[in-house]
């Protein structure tokens, strides 16, 4: 276990760990915390294996961790690696298994006060529409043959079919397509668990939250989001499924004696299971990884169009547009370019519980957030704040990345024996939060007590420059699919 | 003791101890078949699937074993509690049995390799592994 004093404070909010730690560290690690967070960080083994990060062949400048950073497996959930494409690796295992689980909100024009009697209806509706996939759901098994356009075209195929609109593309990261994908690099085994999982949430920290905007910190932001006081929201965090899931799993399977035997790459711990980025079985495993990622931008699509058919059942004729503000990954593995040492390098960003967050001009963004920037999305734990942040220049540091959400800070082993999910709906109630869930103990799990406060953790990222406060929304009603 | 639940920040680390090998894969078949809670369909018959699996070493048989089982839960809404198993020289083949599953309560999404431990002590295999949840 590291300790503070293995640590140097660069600033209020940024904290190295020098390269001489450790003997085999490639680069130093930086972690974005204050001191408040830092102890909290410093309770697991997150920043030990954020250490094993920097150990990666190709890594450039540092191994970073976001202050939601917690311990995972291999890179700790809020880690964040930049991989020199040249002479690097590409590792599944530093973007998770559940690859592009990511976040997706639409806009309403309904202020609170209006939703307020359809509230309890429009959660039922929607809990009714969105199932989990943990039960029977809704029964539809598509083909082969559509699971490989889903993994070919991601949500632009839905919204060709009528599931969506054109601006839920272009309000989207990689318009929701990959375009390195191929889906002959995906096992049959996969394709077969995302056959009845298009539309499905899944379960652990996976939601789906009516909320309203509380506060402005940037009304000229805010603005050119369509953002306004009091607005409703609802906001989907979900991921890429069983399939994305198989897709780990297999090709750490197949690495793990690849990078021992044919390529002699030594990690710390074989969840790095790694070979080099450009080789044949790197460029497989990176196309399979882009279908993943296709196929939870499509389940996130799918949600959006179940969501839509819910309001409108609800509300009737005045229900309005749901607009898809934006849509980002936090597990994913990205081809980028940046300036490292004077030169234009292209570098495979591994971001496990990390955001994007572009600045304003990237090329990347819809021209609607060229002047001020990607919308990020952060979600909070259950009944606590989720915010909207934009992205900035300075965010270069962190290859433009940010955190994921507040980030756990006890298992889920202890807060099932310490807290009731009873209670927590109880408490939630008495604060006009609605809760539609099943499952009791998924609550205690997820309770807001077993996670760091949301509120210091994006205080952080917005101190530290690394995205701007826009605004920040509480929960009207927390769903967790049927 | 046939598991226990060890401390980790977000995910699901199992111990398992046992006599034998196939005690050891069944202990973490019921470690999962418990973690997921699933509300059984009392209607369905016993189901057993036949699995074969041939690896270098015992991690990754216990790893393609759990993987196999999570595989055939989540395509088939079903879960496993017992199983009839013969591991020998890295090879494992039998039969798990079940029943269908109306719902879980929760998922497991993968069986990782991160502090991933198998050996014998004192006559008593034990193995730890964490799952992705």
């Amino acid at each position: 276990m590291l300790n503070k004093q293995d640590l140097k404070k660069i600033n209020d909010y940024l904290y190295e760990i020098p390269k001489s730690f450790r003997a085999d560290m490639r680069v130093p690690c930086r972690v974005y915390a204050d001191e408040k967070i830092l102890e909290q960080i410093l309770k697991d083994r997150s920043l030990e294996q954020l250490v094993n990060v920097a150990t990666m062949p190709g890594i450039v400048r540092y191994a970073l961790a976001m202050p939601d950073c917690h311990e995972g497996y291999a890179s700790p959930f809020g880690g964040v690696a930049a991989i020199n494409v040249e002479n690097g690796i590409v590792s599944p295992g530093m973007q998770g298994y559940d690859i592009n689980c990511g976040m997706k909100l639409l806009k309403s024009n309904f202020l609170q006060k209006d939703i307020k009697p359809y509230l309890e209806s429009l959660a039922l509706e929607i809990q009714k529409q969105v199932p989990s996939g943990l039960g029977q759901g809704r029964q539809t098994k598509l083909d082969i043959a559509s699971i490989d356009k889903i993994l070919q075209q991601g949500a632009q195929i839905l919204v060709e079919q009528g599931y969506g609109e054109k601006q839920d593309i272009e309000n989207c990261e990689a318009n929701g397509r990959l375009d390195w994908a191929d889906d002959s690099a995906v096992s049959f085994r996969a394709k077969n668990r995302g056959r009845s999982q298009v539309g499905t949430l899944g379960s652990g920290n996976h939601f789906l939250e009516i909320q309203k905007v509380e506060e402005i910190f940037d009304e000229k932001v805010a603005q050119a989001f369509g953002l306004f006081k009091d607005q409703v929201i609802l906001m989907i965090h979900c991921g890429s499924r069983g399939l994305g899931h198989q897709i780990c799993s297999d090709y750490l399977k197949e690495f793990i004696p690849l990078m021992e035997n044919k390529y002699k790459i030594k990690t710390p711990d074989k969840e790095f299971a790694c070979v080099p980025f450009k080789s044949s079985e790197g460029q497989r495993a990176l196309a399979a990884s882009a279908c993943a990622a296709n196929y939870a931008w499509a389940n996130r699509q799918m949600i959006t169009h179940f969501i839509r058919k819910a309001w409108k059942t609800v509300l009737g004729k005045q229900a309005s547009d749901l607009v898809c503000l934006y849509d980002v990954a936090h597990n994913i593995i990205k081809k980028e370019k940046y300036v490292i040492d004077g030169r234009e390098i292209e570098v495979a960003v591994h971001r496990k519980g990390a955001t994007r967050a572009f600045p304003p001009n990237h090329p990347e963004l819809p021209p609607v957030y060229h002047q001020v920037g990607q919308p990020v999305l952060i979600p909070g734990s259950m009944g606590t704040a989720s915010y909207i942040l934009a992205g900035t220049e300075k965010g270069k540091e962190s290859f433009y990345s940010v955190n994921h959400g507040a980030g756990r800070s006890m298992s889920r082993h202890a807060a099932i024996r310490s807290i009731r999910g009873d209670d927590v709906v109880r408490k939630l109630k008495q604060k006009g939060i609605l809760v539609k869930c099943r499952s009791m103990r998924g609550i205690a799990e997820e309770a807001p007590m077993a996670y760091k406060d949301v509120d210091q953790v994006v205080n952080i990222v917005d101190q530290a420059g690394l995205a701007k406060k826009v605004v920040r929304l509480v929960p009207l009603a927390v769903i967790k699919g049927e | 003791m046939l598991y226990k639940i060890l401390e980790h920040s977000a995910d699901f680390k199992i111990q398992a101890r046992a006599k034998t090998l196939p005690d050891l894969f069944s202990n973490f078949l019921k470690a999962i078949a418990e973690f997921c809670q699933p509300e059984i369909d009392q209607a369905s018959p016993l189901i057993s699937h036949q699995i074969q699996i041939k690896t270098n070493n015992l991690e990754s048989l216990l790893i393609d074993f759990l993987s196999e089982v999570i595989y055939l839960m989540d395509v088939n809404k079903e879960v496993y509690t017992q199983a009839d198993l013969v591991i020998k020289d890295k090879e494992l083949k039998g039969e798990i049995k079940g029943q269908k599953v109306k719902r879980f309560q929760t998922e497991i999404k993968a069986a990782t390799w991160h502090d991933l431990e198998i050996k014998k002590i004192n006559n008593q295999w034990q193995a730890i592994v964490l799952f992705d949840v």
